[in-house]
């Protein structure tokens, strides 16, 4: 007759009570199952999101302490920070954490024998459009040979093949298009095409808007060494691909960075001799610096906050590392808002129960406080009287928690459902969407998470995880555990005699 | 030699400045083999006497000590689990378990050698003491007060100690109940070797003992 034994029967043979702690401990095990549910489904979405979208930063501006700096001092406002230049991206790139690491700059450009890419509709309304014949192709510079978005996956070589290393270093006229692109104007690797730098005169800019006439114009002649196609998404509404348009996309022709600096620099210097106050050498030198847009993948998403810590200290003021999942918490807003509630709830729980087992476990135990003065005058030992309260509590606690991990689930479901899921799609706009997704495709182009409100609610899954079920059993039993062990050591940390008495 | 014997012992109840002395300077020795019994007026200490040499409780002054060793360095814990069995008067038995499984208790949470088959001689030592299987099967609330006392007592030996201590174990029992129970005592004391100290307003208790102590301002006396 040990203290398990006895334990086992004052379970079995004082039901009433059993079954009166078993029903408060499902009731308060319910809440608190609820609870870690709808916490451990927001950190899902968070980590599946996270997962699926890769670890993509990049380094820009960040305007928003450049606004908070000009509201704090009206009177000097902060000069507009320079470009970051290659030597300080590329120590960056060095870093353990980046997988790999490219920085590139754009420039739009025209040609006269080239056509460029266009829908129906948008053939129709461009014909009187002036500007569309001197800018109509993107030129996206790269430093990074095989190219970021065929790395990735972001895009497949379909013909050819992607730089070699010589060809970045040396800007020589080598160039990747779209299939789309080769298609429409019937070209292959190998082909030459003949893109146009316009160098334009827009005459009087207060009056009205005339045609600007060429006073310089640039050929850049290029051959085709591979056709790369976009993975597009098969759903992707109004000729769009996330929020870029696809003639945007297809329009876009990569080349070395070194090939769309000379084109920079020769506007640059054309519009330079045309200012009528003659520049500084140093306004000079300011005028001709090259903005790169930089793009870093990180061997992991773990390292993400590494990361951005080991950057931010050797960036210059007003810089800040963003990350293409950065949206993630203005889109997830009630999924974290929610999260936020239940770490709430839970915490009033594990209190309350807390406090609510402890009293009842105080009311049993004031009933059975002469039983524990009779084993203590046998002289058990303290440590065997606190355990045999222990294993009774934990016995019908472990039932209770077992049980209430089931329909606390359940309840977080159901909550779930009208509280996250709902909020989530009704609060999205697919015509309208938040300003974040446009600064995510801005700052990310291929890589932007192109997230949607309905993109977290399918990642949003409350299911019996091995964590959950851990977790809630660790916090029910130890909530348990403190709540009996601390009143049964008020007892029996008296003598028999005073527990008898 | 003595097997158990108080020296010096004094306790008192701290109410507020003043002390409120229950036992002064008390020395008496027990020995085995005889059957002791301690009388006193309501009030004058004979239970708390009883809870200091069963290490329910600690002497403010003083030393209790079992064969020459002071008990306190036993442990009261392991001093009231491997030496003394106690029989109170309100038998204090566990209520949702049969009489078997009290007396199984107690053989359970001591370290004294005991056989094997516990089960069978704690069916044997409740017979002994007069409680049939039938009645040892069923828990100690269905029994009555005879009944539940013989169980105590039973759990008290069941420890295979040296030393009973019984405080007022008549005391809610009838007269035919009582002399069985005297008888008990009687006999553990001169058939088993035992030491039993009952604590007993009951003069035809103590008439029936081998010694009686007499408790009177916080003193033990032989009782004349």
């Amino acid at each position: 007759m040990n203290y398990i034994k006895r334990a086992l029967l004052s379970i079995s043979r004082k039901k009433s009570k059993s079954l009166l702690l078993f029903l408060i401990i499902f009731i308060l095990g319910n809440v608190m199952a609820g609870a870690i549910a709808i916490r451990q489904g927001a950190n899902n979405v968070e980590t599946n999101i996270k997962r699926q979208l890769g670890a993509v930063l990049t380094i820009e501006v960040d305007n928003e302490a450049i606004e908070r700096a000009s509201q704090e001092n009206p009177g000097s406002p902060p000069e507009w920070p320079g470009p970051l230049q290659p030597d300080l991206l590329k120590t960056i790139g060095q870093s353990s954490y980046v997988k790999s690491f490219d920085y590139t700059t754009q420039f739009g450009l025209g040609s006269e024998n080239l056509q460029r890419w266009m829908t129906p509709e948008e053939a129709e309304w461009s014909m009187n459009d002036t500007y569309s014949k001197f800018y109509g192709f993107q030129l996206k510079g790269t430093e990074y040979p095989p190219v970021m978005i065929i790395e990735e996956g972001k895009a497949t070589l379909k013909a050819g093949r992607t730089f070699s290393q010589d060809e970045i270093s040396t800007g020589v006229g080598v160039a990747l298009i779209t299939q789309q692109l080769a298609d429409y104007n019937n070209l292959g690797v190998g082909d030459n095409i003949v893109l146009s730098n316009y160098i334009l005169d827009y005459g009087e800019t207060d009056g009205p808007m005339v045609e600007p006439t060429i006073t310089e114009r640039r050929d850049i002649p290029l051959q085709i060494i591979g056709i790369y196609e976009n993975i597009e998404s098969p759903e992707e509404p109004n000729q769009m691909v996330g929020q870029i348009s696809k003639s945007e996309l297809y329009n876009t022709i990569i080349v070395p960075n070194q090939t769309i600096i000379a084109e920079q620099q020769a506007m640059n210097e054309y519009y330079i001799s045309q200012m009528e106050e003659e520049l500084t050498e140093e306004q000079k030198a300011q005028a001709m610096l090259t903005y790169y847009t930089s793009l870093f993948i990180l061997n992991s998403p773990d390292d993400i906050e590494a990361f951005k810590e080991e950057t931010q200290a050797l960036l210059p003021p007003f810089y800040k590392v963003f990350t293409n999942s950065d949206s993630f918490s203005i889109i997830a807003a009630p999924v974290q808002q929610t999260s936020k509630m239940a770490s709430y709830v839970l915490m009033v729980a594990i209190g309350a129960s807390i406090l609510i087992i402890s009293l009842v476990v105080m009311l049993f135990l004031r009933d059975r406080k002469h039983e524990l003065g009779i084993y203590m005058s046998l002289g058990e030992k303290r440590s065997k009287v606190i355990s045999q309260i222990v294993i009774e509590v934990v016995l019908v606690a472990i039932l209770a928690i077992a049980l209430s991990l089931v329909t606390g689930n359940f309840i977080a479901q159901g909550l779930s459902e009208s509280m996250v899921r709902d909020q989530l799609i009704a609060e999205q706009d697919p015509f309208n969407p938040d300003p974040s997704v446009w600064e995510d495709q801005w700052r990310f182009g291929q890589f932007a998470s192109n997230m949607t409100g309905e993109d977290i609610a399918e990642n949003y899954r409350i299911n019996f995880s091995p964590a959950y079920i851990g977790l809630f059993f660790i916090i029910g039993l130890a909530t348990v555990l403190i709540s009996t062990v601390v009143p049964t050591l008020y007892i029996v940390r008296l003598n028999p005699k005073q527990v008898l008495m | 030699m003595a097997i158990l014997e108080t020296k010096n012992v004094t306790y008192y109840y701290q109410d507020g400045d003043s002390r409120r002395y229950i036992l002064e300077d008390t020395s008496v020795e027990f020995e085995k083999g005889i059957f002791y019994s301690i009388l006193g007026q309501s009030g004058s200490g004979k239970t708390t006497f009883l809870s200091l040499i069963s290490a329910l409780d600690s002497p403010a002054e003083g030393e209790i000590l079992y064969e020459g060793r002071n008990i306190k360095d036993i442990g009261y814990e392991n001093f009231r689990r491997n030496k003394v069995g106690i029989i109170f008067q309100s038998y204090n038995l566990i209520p949702y378990l049969t009489a078997l499984e009290n007396v199984l208790v107690a053989m359970s949470v001591t370290e004294n050698e005991l056989p094997e088959n516990k089960e069978e001689v704690a069916y044997n030592l409740l017979d002994y003491i007069g409680l049939a299987k039938t009645k040892a099967d069923r828990p100690v609330t269905k029994l009555s007060g005879g009944e539940q006392q013989r169980v105590a007592i039973a759990r008290a030996l069941a420890t295979n100690v040296d030393i009973i201590l019984a405080d007022e174990p008549t005391g809610n029992v009838d007269e035919a109940m009582e002399q069985e129970i005297v008888n008990i005592f009687k006999k553990l004391a001169h058939e088993h070797d035992k030491c039993v100290i009952v604590v007993t307003h009951s003069k035809e208790v103590s008439d029936q003992s081998d010694e009686t102590l007499y408790l009177y301002k916080g003193s033990l006396k032989d009782h004349e």
